[in-house]
């Protein structure tokens, strides 16, 4: 056999399993950025020469590079606050590519050591405000399965199936006024924008532009938030991460306690998206108190409609609701405390 | 810019250079470390961090000689001790410690050579299937060889071994795809 042919069955069987576009170029600028924050910036600095350059991904940070060799030939590296401002200043000048994103699909994990070590793990579609699926997987310390949950936004319809210990609830909505269970990419202007609103969304904490860093491969910033004291670091249960987990409310014990008390929250964003990746929240001890990580996002995706249907098993009970808010749904159903999501 | 202008430029600090490099390697690096981890996460991850050790490494390069084999080694190399550390295999009799240094004392005769072995391959599947069973290192001999054509003497340099290492490996790898292809004996 010869030579070529050898070469060209490993070849075969290799370019079998790669992805189509591989592109790796943001993720390792995204790594060597964050590892050596120093060194590149005296780097970078260097350059002299202008390149117009789309916005994807990384592309983020060699902006960075054109713009600090032009503006700036006698730049030192920057404090966290001069890069977030050069950012800016990159992202506003160069022609963007707009970060369009119109549909997506991610795998998540969360894990909250102080309730038991429970583990969540969440995979979730978005095809646009009105195509939303999110199912969901409440496991205890010992990976066994205690509840699901799959929410599912088809057009002015919602279902949501709950199941616990074997059996379901299915609740069907047509009409009613849902917090969306998936979040939408967010079109941000700038990261200044970013970190404005997540400073003004408990209006109790402070941000910052921490650096750069890769999540599930995607080129982030990472976000640094500090709450302010007598601000909304109550009980762990008053301040939630951001509302991409919907359901990722603590449930903290009430009045002070200190070892459920958010102090502080790390979030990485994605640099193009803006859609949060990771979060991690502590409490003034530095303990961690909860982390949800995305372990897998492809954007973009084509997703089949099958997705964003429910057919309810033959037999089943279902409970409709037609207008209203999803307090009002649970309100009927419960009388108080949520499992389904809220306005 | 070509590969030499950019191997320039990061030696000079630029980080530029490395993305055109990156540009021109990331496939065929995935590839050959996709064959020796057969894990497409994991190979990525590898090449990843290949490419960010040539970042800090590259002063250690000589400008003067390729840059695909001094990459490419550096993406077999963390792809074995990847492998390794995924533990994926089942133990042969032949294996080789992670730094891949036994060395035997005398060449084996008479075994088959590579064409015989590869004339009896049929398909992707059978050739897939047969690696799988391989070391990491038995993998990462097969894929330097038959898939980036290196020579002996390269491989020898390479993985800072001797050529009768690398021909022991060879073989190994050669003798234990040969003896998988063979069909089940009824018991």
């Amino acid at each position: 056999m010869p030579e070529e042919h050898r070469a060209r069955i490993l070849d075969d069987i290799a370019a079998s399993a790669s992805p189509k576009e591989l592109d790796l170029w943001p993720a390792i600028q995204a790594q060597i950025v964050a590892s050596n924050p120093a060194s590149t910036a005296d780097r970078i600095s260097s350059r002299r020469t202008w390149t117009r350059r789309t916005i994807v991904g990384g592309a983020a940070v060699a902006m960075l590079a054109t713009v600090a060799g032009v503006t700036y030939p006698l730049w030192s590296p920057p404090e966290p606050v001069n890069a977030q401002e050069i950012l800016d200043r990159a992202q506003a000048s160069a022609s963007a590519t707009s970060s369009a994103v119109a549909t997506y699909h991610l795998l998540l994990t969360r894990q909250i050591p102080g309730k038991e070590n429970t583990t969540i793990t969440s995979e979730m579609w978005y095809g646009g405000h009105d195509r939303q699926r999110s199912d969901t997987q409440i496991k205890d310390a010992r990976g066994k399965i205690l509840t699901t949950q799959e929410v599912i936004f088809s057009g002015n319809q919602t279902w949501i199936v709950s199941t616990e210990n074997g059996k379901s609830q299915i609740v069907h909505t047509t009409g009613t006024t849902w917090t969306e269970p998936v979040q939408a990419p967010i079109p941000q202007a700038s990261v200044s924008d970013l970190l404005r609103q997540y400073a003004s969304n408990k209006g109790c904490m402070g941000a910052t532009l921490a650096g750069l860093s890769s999540i599930a491969r995607r080129p982030s910033y990472v976000i640094a938030l500090q709450f302010r004291p007598n601000g909304c670091g109550g009980p762990a249960g008053r301040a939630t991460p951001d509302p991409y987990y919907p359901r990722a409310v603590l449930d903290g014990r009430p009045g002070a306690d200190l070892q459920n008390q958010v102090n502080s929250m790390t979030v990485w964003v994605d640099t193009q998206t803006y859609l949060p990746l990771k979060t991690e929240v502590r409490n003034g001890a530095n303990a961690l108190l909860d982390q949800s990580e995305v372990t897998s996002i492809v954007y973009n995706v084509s997703i089949p409609d099958s997705t964003f249907s429910y057919t309810p098993p033959p037999g089943a009970v279902v409970a409709n609701f037609t207008g209203g808010t999803g307090a009002d749904v649970k309100r009927s159903l419960y009388g108080s405390s949520p499992v389904l999501p809220q306005k | 810019m070509n590969e030499r202008e950019a191997i320039a430029r990061l030696r000079n600090g630029d980080i530029g250079g490395l993305e055109l490099l990156v540009r021109q390697y990331q496939v065929r690096a995935v590839r050959a470390a996709y064959l020796i981890t057969h894990d497409q996460s994991l190979a990525q991850d590898v090449v990843q961090t290949a490419f960010v050790k040539v970042y800090e490494r590259v002063a250690q390069f000589d400008p003067e000689r390729p840059f695909g084999p001094w990459f490419l080694q550096i993406v077999l190399n963390d792809a074995i001790k990847a492998a390794n550390k995924q533990a994926r295999l089942v133990t042969l009799d032949v294996t080789d410690d992670q730094s891949g240094t036994i060395e035997p004392t005398a060449l084996p005769h008479g075994g088959p050579g590579p064409e015989e072995i590869w004339e009896n391959v049929e398909t992707n599947e059978e050739v897939w299937a047969a690696l799988r069973q391989l070391t990491p290192t038995q993998r990462a001999a097969v894929v330097a060889r038959y898939y980036l054509g290196w020579s002996e003497a390269r491989m020898a340099e390479k993985f800072s071994c001797s050529p009768s290492a690398i021909k022991w490996r060879l073989y190994a790898a050669r003798e234990r795809l040969r003896l998988l292809r063979r069909p089940a004996l009824p018991e």
